[in-house]
């Protein structure tokens, strides 16, 4: 109302006391410890990491207390039992009228420090910068890159974190909120604020002093004004040219590898000082990067080279109203249809209604891939659900379960055999192609096309399949942190091969669900004309630490029900995506 | 002039006004005819967006609004929120005096940040299903709508009662004033594939 804010990301832990930054410095490092993925070397260090820009922001300075809270969990030994006492006194200190203000402060601020985006770490980014400064040769990247790989290789500063969005720090940021008995949903909100406020920052940015002197003037000739508007459409193309990757091709993926384009230009002006604060023109630039924007992030990706045996592989926004400003969120959501029944609208619609609700909150791309064969696979099932044959077996499998009844029945009578082999096909072509497209989406998002944000994978059928082989070559790779959830749906995967399934689970930071239908009747007699396995997970549920098992039978037909919109609208609700 | 998908013009407006009368609620009758309970709803955080169609006069307009966070430790950069608006609509509670006696400071903010002047401006008083706790007379506001030039409209995002009136009679007056959207038909975020290239060329120093 009176003046304009300063541009910086409004932090509040320095309003705090020194016992309630101490309690939740404590909080902390007990969910980080309580936390396990693959429990690897490099989780040790990113955990190291993440707790010492922890204590950084929470001015928990002193070395002494630095090593009791690291003691701490290893002394209670009940980690749970510690955490109660540690969240209650934390809570017992702001019981006036400003409690809950703080536990939104706690979220806004715990945000901020696992993006990297806190003040004392931009600080120590630009100081460091400024040193660095001599060689006018170097471009901004390099010295960046100079920068932090001195300050990680020294012992006596902690290192700065790099601007980015882990999915293992998200995954904590909701630990905490458990603890304190916050809502994820008031996440999903700081989270919306804390994008909307970066985007602005942004585009105040890059649109730069004049644009601020103008206002403030408040007056000016019309000519000068439509010479302004041109200015800022002008930047404005700038952005969408970017965020909206039209024109992006091959370069993208260059582009978004290190750290991005944005951020040199605006890292410049940093550096020589030219006018905007130094902090919020550098967190503006981070930004950049974050949100995958440079190059023009998922949409604008396209498969640069055509070897991975797959002809088609792209991504399309879904649910996008061109008229509102393309604000990103702060994780991405990446849907994948497994099959097409009646036209390729079926890669986007079955979706939407879910996604229509969160529009304000994440941004959701659509992944299709060689639709040609999921048209192929979608008319096989039609087909096959046509069959006199099938239409027996799948009433009867109604009405006494299934599959201990096709189980029993090892052998299968011919007419069945013969429905089956009409699927049999385009199944193994579609299986193949999945595989080929899980190996590419891997490596989309191990370039961090998406950006520096983590990513939630959602897909039914042979969708599910491209997620799991998405997840396997990131084990493989040892790429954590990127996985936010993972959400499987109907998924024809083998519920028993259990170093696969360990090997899945260990690159999803926070949530991975099983949606599974004890009806599907097509997933039961492929899956076990082509595996002689009828553990499958998309038919049961699948017994592994950390998997969250959901049974839809209620919400579907069965295999061909999940790309109905409100089916799958339905599905999604019981599982609670936040 | 329609452009694609047969809209005239894509028009943005904007709700500011203190938190808690109700511009979330007036947005949601709008768009959605639809009420929630003092108990459902959150404080805006930022600014939500909603899209809806309008027609008038026989053509088709994209409206495109901006619902801003009344609270001010929920606002952030206002500055941006102002850009490019063609209309705002100032809300207060007509069951609250301070939420009337602050429109004010929200006319100054207005003026501070909004970079056209022609922009039209509409106050409108919500809530006025609480007829027995009315503070603020129609009379009063009126008097106060017309010494600032302004629109003025009372409403019940509870009631339906004036609500859609109030945003036709708002895109009226825009339409009115052509300055405001005749020489930016769409600023919608349509990428032409040779404008982007041309535009990048010149002055992208990343």
């Amino acid at each position: 109302m009176k003046e304009e804010k300063s541009s910086e990301l409004p932090t509040y832990s320095h309003t705090w006391t020194s016992t309630q930054r101490f309690d939740l410095a404590a909080l902390c490092v007990y969910v980080v410890t309580d936390s396990s993925w693959s429990n690897n070397d490099a989780e040790k260090a990113w955990k190291q990491s993440f707790l010492a820009n922890i204590f950084r922001q929470l001015a928990v300075d002193d070395k002494k207390e630095q090593d009791v809270l690291l003691r701490m969990p290893g002394e209670t030994g009940n980690v749970s039992i510690a955490i109660d006492l540690l969240s209650s006194s934390f809570k017992s200190l702001n019981n006036d009228e400003k409690k809950i203000d703080i536990c939104e402060e706690v979220i806004s601020d715990m945000i901020i420090i696992c993006l990297g985006l806190s003040p004392s770490n931009l600080e120590k980014v630009d100081k460091q910068l400024k040193a660095n400064d001599n060689s006018k040769e170097s471009s901004f990247k390099e010295k960046l890159d100079n920068v932090i790989s001195n300050t990680i290789g020294s012992t006596d500063s902690p290192p700065i974190m790099p601007a980015e969005y882990d999915s293992r720090a998200r995954a904590i940021l909701f630990k905490l909120a458990s603890h304190l008995n916050i809502s994820p949903y008031k996440i999903r909100s700081t989270e919306k604020a804390v994008a909307q406020h970066l985007y602005l920052l942004r585009q105040q940015a890059e649109t730069g002093k004049n644009d601020q002197d103008h206002e403030i003037q408040g007056l000016h000739t019309s000519a000068n004004e439509s010479l302004n508007e041109r200015e800022k459409r002008k930047k404005k193309w700038r952005w969408m040219a970017t965020g909206v990757g039209v024109v992006v091709g091959a370069t993208a993926i260059g582009l978004t590898g290190g750290l991005a384009a944005p951020f040199v230009a605006a890292g410049i002006s940093a550096i020589t000082g030219a006018g905007i604060i130094v902090t919020a023109a550098s967190s503006a630039a981070l930004m950049g990067s974050l949100f995958g924007i440079a190059g023009g992030g998922l949409a604008g990706y396209k498969m640069h080279k055509i070897t991975q045996g797959l002809k088609e592989f792209s991504f399309t926004r879904v649910l996008q109203d061109d008229s509102l400003p393309l604000i990103p969120s702060l994780h991405v959501n990446i849907v994948i249809s497994g099959y097409l029944l009646k036209n390729d609208d079926e890669i986007i619609n079955p979706w939407l209604p879910t996604f229509q609700n969160s529009a304000n909150y994440s941004d959701t791309f659509a992944l299709s891939f060689d639709k040609e064969i999921l048209r192929s696979l979608g008319l096989a099932f039609r087909r096959f659900l046509a069959e006199s044959a099938v239409k027996v077996v799948a009433n009867s499998a109604i009405q006494q379960t299934v599959f201990a009844a096709i189980a029993n029945a090892l052998l299968l009578p011919t007419v069945l055999m013969k429905a089956v082999d009409m699927i049999d096909n385009p199944w193994a072509l579609g299986a193949d192609r999945a595989q080929k497209a899980g190996l590419v989406l891997a490596d989309v998002l191990i370039q961090r096309v998406q950006g520096k944000r983590p990513t939630v994978l959602i897909g039914y059928s042979l969708g599910a399949l491209v997620i799991w082989h998405c997840l396997l070559e990131l084990a493989k790779k040892q790429q954590y942190g990127l996985i936010d959830t993972v959400i499987l749906i109907g998924a024809p995967i083998t519920s028993t091969q259990t170093s696969k399934w360990k090997n899945a689970i260990s690159v999803v930071s926070r949530r991975f669900v099983n949606a599974y239908a004890t009806n599907d009747i097509v997933l039961g007699l492929i899956y076990r004309m082509h595996s002689l396995d009828l553990n499958v997970a998309g038919l049961r549920a699948v017994n592994f630490d950390k998997v969250e098992n959901y049974d839809i039978t209620k919400f579907t037909s069965g295999h061909l029900g999940y790309c109905d919109p409100e089916t799958l609208s339905k599905i999604l609700k019981e599982i609670e995506l936040y | 002039m329609a452009g694609i998908d047969g809209y005239e013009a894509t028009l943005k407006i904007l709700l500011i006004g203190n938190s808690n009368v109700g511009k979330s609620s007036l947005l949601l009758r709008f768009t959605e005819d639809t009420f929630l309970p003092q108990d459902e709803v959150a404080a805006t955080i930022g600014v939500d967006f909603k899209v809806q169609d309008m027609m008038f006069e026989g053509k088709k307009y994209k409206l495109t609004i901006w619902d801003t966070a009344g609270q001010e430790r929920f606002r952030t950069l206002t500055s941006s929120y102002y850009r490019g608006a063609q209309g705002v609509i100032l809300v207060y509670d007509v069951s609250n005096r301070e939420t009337f006696d602050q429109l004010d400071n929200w006319f100054n903010e207005l003026s501070t940040y909004c970079t056209n002047k022609d922009v039209v401006k509409m106050i409108v008083g919500n809530k006025v299903d609480k007829e027995e706790q009315r503070v603020i007379s129609r009379k009063e506001a009126e008097a106060y709508a017309r010494k600032s030039h302004t629109l003025f409209l009372e409403c019940s995002a509870k009631t339906r009662y004036g609500v859609k009136d109030a945003f036709e009679e708002l895109v009226r007056k825009i339409l009115e004033t052509p300055s405001l959207w005749q020489k930016k038909p769409s600023p919608s975020n349509n990428v032409n594939v040779t404008q982007t290239e041309s535009k990048q060329d010149d002055g992208c120093n990343c």
